[in-house]
C-alpha cells in the first residue's frame, strides 16, 4: 500500500501519457501492474516554502528595491520612528512619493512572481529549493498565478491578503495560503522514485 | 492524455530566469528615474565645475548650462529651500551659457552665496557676481573679466606643405576668422571691435552686479586674474573663507541656528550610473587588493612589505 493519504501521485503510463491520482487510485493501478511510476509529488513542507520565499525576498531586494535605494533615503529621514512619523505626517508631498515608490516596488515584485511562476511554475527561490506551483490537475493558468500573487500589491484590498495568508499558513490544516485556495493552486515538490 | 510538461530543459529555465531578472532590474531602474527626490534641507548647494557650456557624455559627464538652470529651477520651486550656495570651481566658458546661468541665478529670489574654490574666473565669475555674497580663499583665482576670440593661423603651415586655401565666399566677410589664411587689417579691426564690445558689456554687467567704482572698473578692464587681497580690494569678493563662512553668513541672514544643506545634482543616466558603479567597484577592488598586498608579511633579504 502507498504510504500517505494526502500524497498526489503523477503516474506516467507506458504510452507516455500522464495522470494524477490520489493514494487509493494509485494503489489500484499499481496492483494492476500496468504502469511505471516516475514521479511522486508531495505537498511542500512549510519550512521549505519559507526558505524559498526568503530567497525570493533577497533576490527582490537586489533586483527591485536597490534602484530605489537613493530615493527612499531621500524621502525617509534618518532617526527614530517618531521623527519619521512627524516628518511624513507634516509633509504630504513626501508621503505621496513614498506611497508611489512602494506601489512601484510592489508591482515589480508582483511581475517577478507572476511571470516566473506562470512560465516555469517556479520563482528563483522555488527553483533553488525544488518547489513548484501546480493547479488542481494541470499547469496553472495566468489568472491563477496572478491571483495567488495579489498579496504583493500594497493597495487596498490586496494588502489585506498578506496577513490573512500568514494566518492561513500557520493555523489551517493544509498550510495553504488563502490566495492559493482562491486561485486553486498549490505548492508541491517532486521526488523522483522508481517503484 | 496530454503529457505533463512540468520539467522542461534545465538550461532554458535558468536562461529564462536570468532574462527575467535583467528585465526587471532595468524596469526598476527606469521606474526609479521617474521619481524626483524631494529636498530635505533649507540650503541647497549647486556646483559649477569645469568649463561652462561644454558638452557632456557618459564617459566624461559634466554640468551643462541646461542642467545647472534646471537645478536652479528646482531650488526656486522648493518651499523648503531658503538659500542657495553656488560652489564654483571653473575658469569660465561660453559667454551665452554663462549669461543664461547668471540670469537664472538673478531670477532665483532667494539668498545666494557664491563660494569660489580654486578658480572662479571669467564666465564663472559672472555667475558669482550675481550672488549676494562672494566668499573665496586667499588663494582662489578670480577676475579675468574679459573676452577671448583668438584662433590659430595655419596659413604658414599650409603654405609650407604646398596646400592652398581656395576662397569662394558670398559676402566679403563670410570667412572672417578662418584659420587657413591670414586675416586682413580690416578683419583684424572688426574682430577686435567685436571682442571689445563684448568685453565692455561683460564689464558693465559685473560693475552693476558688484556696484564697482570707476577706478575698480578701470583696473579690472585689463582682464587680469586676481587672488587674495587684490581680489578683495577690487571688490571681486566679500570675504575670505569657504563653506563654513558661507553657512555662518546664511545663519545670520536667514535668522536661524539650523542650516541643513542638500546638494542638488543632475540625475545620472543609466550608462553614467553604470560607469560610476563600475568605477566604484574597480576602486574598491583595487583598494581591497592593495590593502591585501600591503598586509602580506613578505620578508626577503633587505625587503619587507606591509606592517612590521
Amino acid at each position: 500500500m502507498l504510504p500517505s493519504k494526502n500524497i498526489v501521485y503523477l503516474i506516467y503510463y507506458k504510452d507516455s501519457s500522464t495522470k494524477a491520482f490520489n493514494r487509493d487510485g494509485a494503489s489500484g493501478l499499481l496492483m494492476a501492474k500496468q504502469l511505471i511510476v516516475k514521479n511522486k509529488v508531495v505537498k511542500a513542507g512549510i519550512y521549505k516554502r519559507m526558505l524559498a520565499f526568503l530567497i525570493d525576498i533577497l533576490a527582490l531586494n537586489l533586483i527591485v528595491v536597490l534602484p530605489f535605494r537613493g530615493i527612499l533615503a531621500g524621502i525617509v529621514p534618518e532617526g527614530d520612528f517618531s521623527k519619521v512619523y512627524t516628518t511624513l505626517s507634516t509633509n504630504p508631498e513626501l508621503l505621496y512619493q513614498l506611497n508611489a515608490v512602494y506601489i512601484m516596488i510592489g508591482a515589480l515584485s508582483f511581475l517577478y512572481f507572476t511571470i516566473s511562476e506562470q512560465k516555469l511554475q517556479q520563482s528563483l527561490g522555488k527553483m533553488l529549493t525544488g518547489l513548484y506551483v501546480v493547479g488542481a490537475d494541470k499547469k496553472p493558468g495566468f489568472f491563477q498565478i496572478a491571483i495567488r500573487n495579489l498579496f504583493l500589491l500594497p493597495v487596498f484590498p490586496f494588502i489585506l491578503l498578506a496577513p490573512i495568508d500568514i494566518i492561513f499558513i500557520l493555523f489551517t490544516k493544509g498550510h495553504r495560503r488563502l490566495s492559493d485556495i482562491i486561485a486553486k493552486t498549490e505548492v508541491v515538490e517532486y521526488e523522483r522514485r522508481l517503484y | 492524455m496530454k503529457e505533463d510538461s512540468t520539467k522542461p530543459d534545465g538550461t532554458s529555465r535558468w536562461r529564462f530566469m536570468i532574462y527575467l531578472i535583467i528585465g526587471l532590474f532595468a524596469l526598476s531602474y527606469l521606474g526609479a528615474e521617474m521619481f524626483e527626490t524631494p529636498l530635505q534641507g533649507n540650503v541647497a548647494i549647486i556646483q559649477i565645475y569645469g568649463t561652462i557650456g561644454g558638452g557632456s557624455s557618459w564617459i566624461s559627464p559634466s554640468l551643462t548650462p541646461d542642467d545647472t538652470i534646471s537645478l536652479i529651477e528646482q531650488a526656486k520651486k522648493s518651499q523648503q529651500i531658503k538659500a542657495v550656495i553656488f560652489q564654483i570651481n571653473s575658469g569660465g566658458g561660453a559667454p551665452v551659457a554663462s549669461e543664461s546661468i547668471a540670469n537664472a541665478v538673478k531670477s532665483l529670489n532667494k539668498t545666494t552665496v557664491a563660494v569660489i574654490q580654486d578658480v572662479g574666473a571669467s564666465g564663472a565669475y559672472w555667475i558669482a557676481s550675481v550672488c549676494e555674497r562672494i566668499i573665496a580663499s586667499k588663494f582662489s583665482v578670480t577676475g579675468s573679466i574679459g573676452v577671448l576670440g583668438s584662433f590659430l593661423d595655419y596659413s604658414g603651415l599650409l603654405q609650407r606643405y604646398n596646400v592652398s586655401y581656395e576662397r569662394f565666399v558670398g559676402g566679403e566677410l563670410k570667412d572672417i576668422g578662418a584659420p587657413y589664411r591670414e586675416p586682413t587689417l580690416r578683419e583684424r579691426a572688426i574682430l577686435q571691435a567685436r571682442v571689445d564690445s563684448m568685453q565692455a558689456q561683460f564689464m558693465e554687467e559685473i560693475k552693476q552686479n558688484r556696484n564697482l567704482s570707476q577706478w575698480q572698473v578701470a583696473e579690472l578692464s585689463s582682464a587680469l586674474f586676481y587672488s587674495g587681497d587684490d581680489a578683495k580690494r577690487l571688490g571681486l569678493i566679500d570675504e575670505f573663507g569657504g563653506m563654513k563662512e558661507a553657512e555662518a553668513y546664511l545663519m545670520k541672514r536667514l535668522n536661524t541656528t539650523q542650516i541643513q544643506v542638500v546638494k542638488l545634482s543632475q540625475k545620472k543616466g543609466f550608462l553614467e550610473s553604470l560607469s560610476g558603479l563600475s568605477s566604484e567597484w574597480a576602486f574598491h577592488f583595487g583598494r581591497g587588493f592593495g590593502t591585501a598586498i600591503a598586509s602580506l608579511r613578505i620578508n626577503a633579504p633587505g625587503i619587507s612589505f606591509g606592517q612590521a
